[in-house]
């Protein structure tokens, strides 16, 4: 590895890992292969065939890993550095460069045409852009990040990929959602796909083990919690609300997904996704979490050849 | 930004679609200076995006359609492949040598006549690569610079 683990990430990564020091090594193991190169296919602009035909003629070996997600394909021949982002098609918006793990929220939120959808921490505009597609540009997606340069980033991607049903906000998450509160906007669906702290990135960047420490983990998990707390208020009965991170610590992961269920009354979804996930793990350090806990889904890279991500999905009961 | 009305987006509609065959554009259209028009297929009522705009701090809405002068109307590179399928008229096609020219925000050469002494559409291989301007025998490219690719 090029950064060690503090003993006590090792510690935790044990633990999740039930122990199994062989599992931990398989994990260690992967976070030092390269990843895989996966693009989205811009469904608004292109279809997968079409894209497909058109890539394989730039000499890329492509494969749709996902029958139920053709949209999703994997570029498995070698690529010179840069060469995905600057091809003409990605130029006119026919894909989008996205890691396998950060299509899953998307795909277990299922927005559909005619829904009014938020997406709280949108930037850079991934998960926004993926949305927009699978609603075929119809209904309403309210896209903010509090971040002026990070929202530059968002309106040009969103731009670029030809979405049309979106506005782009800026505001503090917190304060965003107070706002629309007050004005009386209600969410069909919700993404919150949560600034964490990051141990589901180490394969792509590693400098997260040399920076990674349990206070910002704690500090983190309360921000998360707060964030989650407002949005969640805007959910129209029956609504559904995607918490995302892309850690693996419980603190930011079941410990808020549990404290939002009991809370508000939400049911945790089960989901099914085109990847192996894991269930979420009932009970950490000294808390037990409730029922239906074990329907979150944990994503490990090892077990996908991807990056680590989890993800719960939320109904608001009547 | 402010809503267009009815009649102007009647008027802009009936541009595009005789300088370029583009049919029913669905949805709300905006204007947000010097000449943009931007269009929003968001389902809120007028009264909602108003409710929005004026409580929210709002960056962006929809997408950039086109820049409308006093009698021409460029449409946006993003947004015009959207209309990949339908563009019929003003359509220049050109050889993969100039798409790469082109690709770099070039002019390029032609032979060709500009009927509508207005904008015409760059088209290789089934791609639109943006709206350019005829003048001399040389198409003024109207590539966005963050959209060049620099082979």
């Amino acid at each position: 590895m090029k950064y060690e683990p503090k003993p006590l990430f090792t510690e935790r990564m044990l633990k999740l890992f039930g122990g199994d020091s062989e599992e931990y090594e398989r994990y260690l193991k992967i976070s030092e292969i390269p990843m895989r190169r996966s693009v989205r296919c811009n469904t608004l602009k292109i279809t997968p065939e079409e894209l497909k035909i058109k890539l394989e003629r730039r000499g890329w070996k492509i494969e749709q890993s996902f029958p139920e997600a053709p949209e999703v394909m994997v570029v498995v021949s070698g690529l010179k550095p840069g060469e995905l982002g600057n091809s003409i098609e990605h130029m006119l918006g026919y894909y989008y460069v996205q890691e396998l793990s950060s299509l899953m929220p998307a795909l277990a939120l299922k927005p559909a045409p005619g829904d009014m959808v938020l997406d709280l921490a949108a930037a850079p505009g991934s998960k926004t852009t993926q949305m927009a597609a699978m609603m075929k540009n119809q209904g309403t997606l309210i896209a903010n990040d509090k971040d002026i340069n990070r929202i530059s980033v968002l309106s040009t991607n969103l731009e670029r990929c030809g979405v049309t049903n979106a506005i782009v906000t800026r505001h503090d998450g917190v304060q965003l959602c107070e706002k629309l509160e007050k004005i009386g906007i209600r969410f069909d669906k919700i993404l919150l796909d949560l600034p964490c702290s990051g141990e589901g990135n180490i394969r792509s960047s590693p400098k997260t083990l040399l920076m990674w420490n349990i206070r910002m983990i704690e500090k983190l998990a309360r921000l998360q919690r707060k964030l989650a707390v407002t949005a969640v208020k805007l959910l129209k009965e029956n609504g559904k609300i995607i918490y995302s991170t892309c850690t693996h610590s419980p603190e930011e992961n079941e410990a808020n997904v549990n404290f939002l269920s009991r809370e508000f009354n939400l049911e945790i979804e089960k989901i099914v996704l085109p990847v192996k996930c894991r269930q979420g793990v009932k009970n950490w350090e000294k808390e037990e979490f409730s029922a239906g806990i074990e329907n979150c889904c944990r994503i490990y890279p090892q077990d996908n050849d991807t990056e680590g991500f989890f993800l719960a999905r939320m109904r608001r009961r009547k | 930004m402010k809503i267009i009305s009815k009649k102007e987006k009647e008027r802009i509609l009936n541009k595009l679609k005789e300088d370029y065959g583009i049919g029913q554009i669905n949805g709300t259209l905006l204007e947000t200076g010097k000449g943009k028009i931007r269009l929003f297929t968001g389902n809120l009522a007028q009264e909602e995006v108003n409710r929005i705009i004026f409580n929210i701090r709002t960056e962006m809405i929809g997408i950039y359609l086109a820049k409308k002068d006093e009698n021409e109307t460029r449409i946006s590179f993003d947004s015009l492949s959207l209309f990949r399928n339908e563009v019929s008229k003003s359509v220049i096609e050109i050889s993969d040598e100039d798409a790469k020219i082109w690709g770099n925000g070039e002019e390029i050469g032609t032979d060709a006549q500009n009927k509508n002494n207005g904008f015409v559409i760059i088209r290789n291989n089934g791609n639109l690569l943006g709206c350019g301007k005829i003048k001399d025998g040389q198409i003024k490219n109207f590539v966005p610079k963050e959209r060049r690719t620099n082979c």
